[in-house]
């Protein structure tokens, strides 16, 4: 995933020694009360949330259907965009002031599928995160805890599976299995678990030897009770964040995949897919009101998501000052 | 040292062996067999049960997985990667063409993302809490998040539409007449955008490594023992600020591989990338099986070259 490594946090070193001011005020140690402070943090959540909030309300928000072909209404420019200048190429039709963002090349409406598109481009990015999420923390509890044979068996083939660079794999295996929506997320969220195995793994770890773990093992705790009782909760933060960033990772690896047109089948559109068009260097010089506003919504998303994985790390370490 | 480095190749070995089992239990799930991409469909409709059995049990298809994978291993090891069900041409061959742009492609990348990201994220860590660091923070966080393609695309529209400053596509000019300043024309744009994703990440591990080294004790008796602040940083913070890019270089080459399927298919460079879009569209198994496993065999060793130098570049690391 693209940013599923443990990239470090923008604010991660120590502070300098702050002598000067120990109010509680500006060091609280309630995680959420500092993630909700942390201001780029919120920002990103704000950007997702008007995503989330114009795919589900879709229906409301646009009278177009998305999937429509218009043949009366081929590659017409958006009127404000006529209006600008922009796109002022070989194409000589007239713009339409009914499509907000224009038509394609079959004259749908470029708004609307932009609106249906988010649907299945979020949902890919956070059910194929939840996945890897899932996987990578019961593989990496069990690695840690059992260690021996068991965590060296898990860990090469973690290694094995991160030998094989992520598109590459995601693009075979959905040709193997049939660009579905399910597939998509099946594949995308079964090898996006690395870095959360490793993550969770070292934090088992060193949570395996602490006192109250010991204790309750000395009360006859069962195995699974100690793993997902016990030491579920002490990495679950660290989960939180690797599964943000995977969501980050997992979007982007759908939008490339549909871009290359290996992804979810027309007439359903997904950002990636609604630009792979542009691949076509006329429609790119000519229309660009077709790829700049997938391309856009796809970045911001990354984005905000981006975002609040830092703010969620920054959060949950106390050595970082959030102002 | 040498027994480090042979302890590591030797790890290798497993690893590769591996990569071969996974390729071919991966391809050998695919629907539709060997069997109907070798013989064209109107010779086949004409074929009796018995004839496609025997057919079959030719090509040793009707024997279990497990056998045909150490048939095809032992193959293998001898160079043998079968033919390709589309120019019938040997595998092997396909791919050893293909190696060379796709390795001059990730390379440019991965030291312009590197060392661009070293420099920048070093300057960053120096003038720490200025604008110019907030900014790059800012501007590297968007540089990971923006697809490749959409990247290339802005490229594309910007460099080569709108300004006519680089060519569109292609590895030369004219096809088969190489020039070395003509390819490295061709080069400069899809190597950058090839290179943002891992600039943006370098320069964030060197501006926290920079800024960990800088508060690290021996800084401080450096600064003590009255040297200037150039030759602090240049000969005492600068090369162990340098050393985690190593590792982190090497764990992004393979997101730099997944990258080159897009970037080598928008700028139509020669290499593998181009040849994976091909093999998938015309379902062509056996360069598909070649291409993964070559794919992963060159990340395995570009990790294993990393640690190498890791090792010799760290003294720390030896001993263990």
């Amino acid at each position: 995933m693209a940013t599923g490594e443990s990239s470090p946090a923008v604010n991660r070193e120590s502070p300098p020694p702050d002598l000067g001011d120990l109010s509680p005020r500006r060091s609280s140690v309630n995680p959420w009360q500092r993630f909700r402070r942390h201001r780029i943090a919120m920002v990103g959540f704000a950007i997702l949330l008007f995503f989330t909030a114009s795919a589900v309300f879709a229906p409301l928000l646009t009278n177009q259907d998305p999937n429509t072909i218009n043949l009366r209404l081929l590659k017409r420019p958006p009127c404000w965009s006529t209006a600008l200048g922009v796109g002022s190429g070989i194409i000589e039709a007239e713009c339409t002031p009914d499509h907000w963002l224009g038509t394609d090349r079959t004259g749908r409406d470029v708004f609307s599928r932009l609106l249906y598109a988010g649907r299945v481009s979020l949902t890919v990015g956070v059910a194929a995160a939840g996945l890897s999420a899932v996987i990578g923390t019961v593989l990496g509890l069990i690695s840690g805890f059992f260690g021996h044979w068991t965590d060296n068996v898990l860990q090469r083939f973690t290694e094995l599976i991160m030998t094989f660079p992520t598109l590459f794999a995601v693009i075979i295996l959905v040709g193997i299995v049939g660009p579905s929506v399910w597939n998509i997320i099946f594949v995308l969220g079964g090898l996006g678990w690395t870095s959360t195995i490793r993550v969770v793994r070292g934090q088992v770890l060193s949570i395996r030897e602490m006192d109250y773990v010991l204790g309750a093992r000395a009360l006859g705790a069962s195995n699974g009770r100690l793993m997902f009782k016990h030491m579920l909760p002490g990495v679950m933060p660290y989960v939180a964040v690797g599964a943000t960033l995977t969501v980050a990772g997992a979007i982007l690896t759908e939008a490339s995949l549909s871009f290359l047109g290996f992804g979810v089948r027309a007439p359903t559109a997904t950002w990636g897919s609604m630009m792979n068009q542009a691949q076509r260097l006329f429609i790119l010089r000519d229309m660009p009101w077709l790829w700049l506003p997938p391309g856009a919504a796809i970045s911001l998303t990354v984005i905000a998501v981006n975002f609040m994985g830092d703010g969620l790390r920054d959060a949950l370490d106390p050595r970082t000052r959030i102002e | 040292m040498q027994k480090y480095i042979l302890r590591r190749i030797l790890i290798s070995i497993p690893m590769i062996v591996g990569i071969s089992l996974i390729t071919f239990v991966m391809v050998n799930l695919a629907p539709g067999d060997p069997l109907t991409a070798m013989i064209p469909p109107d010779l086949m409709a004409e074929m009796s049960p018995a004839q496609l059995d025997a057919k079959k049990r030719q090509l040793g298809l009707d024997r279990p997985m497990m056998v045909r994978y150490f048939i095809w291993l032992g193959e293998l090891v001898r160079g043998n990667f079968g033919f390709s069900f589309l120019s019938r041409e040997p595998v092997l061959k396909i791919i050893w063409e293909r190696i060379p742009p796709t390795l001059e492609l990730t390379f440019a990348a991965l030291v312009i993302g590197t060392l661009g990201g070293f420099v920048m994220g070093v300057v960053a860590a120096l003038k720490q809490y200025s604008l110019y660091d907030y900014a790059l923070s800012f501007a590297s966080l968007v540089g990971l998040s923006i697809p490749g393609f959409f990247l290339a695309l802005i490229a594309l529209f910007l460099f080569v539409l709108r300004f006519e400053w680089f060519p569109s596509h292609g590895m030369t000019s004219e096809l088969g007449r190489f020039n070395i300043w003509d390819n490295l024309y061709h080069l400069v744009l899809p190597a950058s955008v090839l290179a943002i994703e891992l600039l943006a990440v370098s320069t964030r591990y060197a501006r926290t490594a920079m800024l960990e080294v800088l508060h690290s004790d021996y800084v401080t008796t450096a600064r003590a023992k009255g040297l200037s602040e150039w030759v602090v940083i240049g000969r005492h913070a600068f090369r162990n600020a340098l050393l985690p890019l190593i590792t982190i270089s090497s764990l992004r080459i393979p997101l730099l591989f997944g990258g080159v399927i897009v970037i080598e298919q928008m700028f139509s460079w020669p290499g593998m990338g181009l040849l994976t879009v091909r093999a998938i569209t015309n379902v062509d198994y056996p360069v598909l099986m070649a291409l993964t496993f070559w794919v992963a065999v060159i990340v395995l060793f570009s990790n294993l070259l990393a640690d190498v130098l890791y090792a010799v570049a760290d003294p720390r690391i030896r001993t263990d």
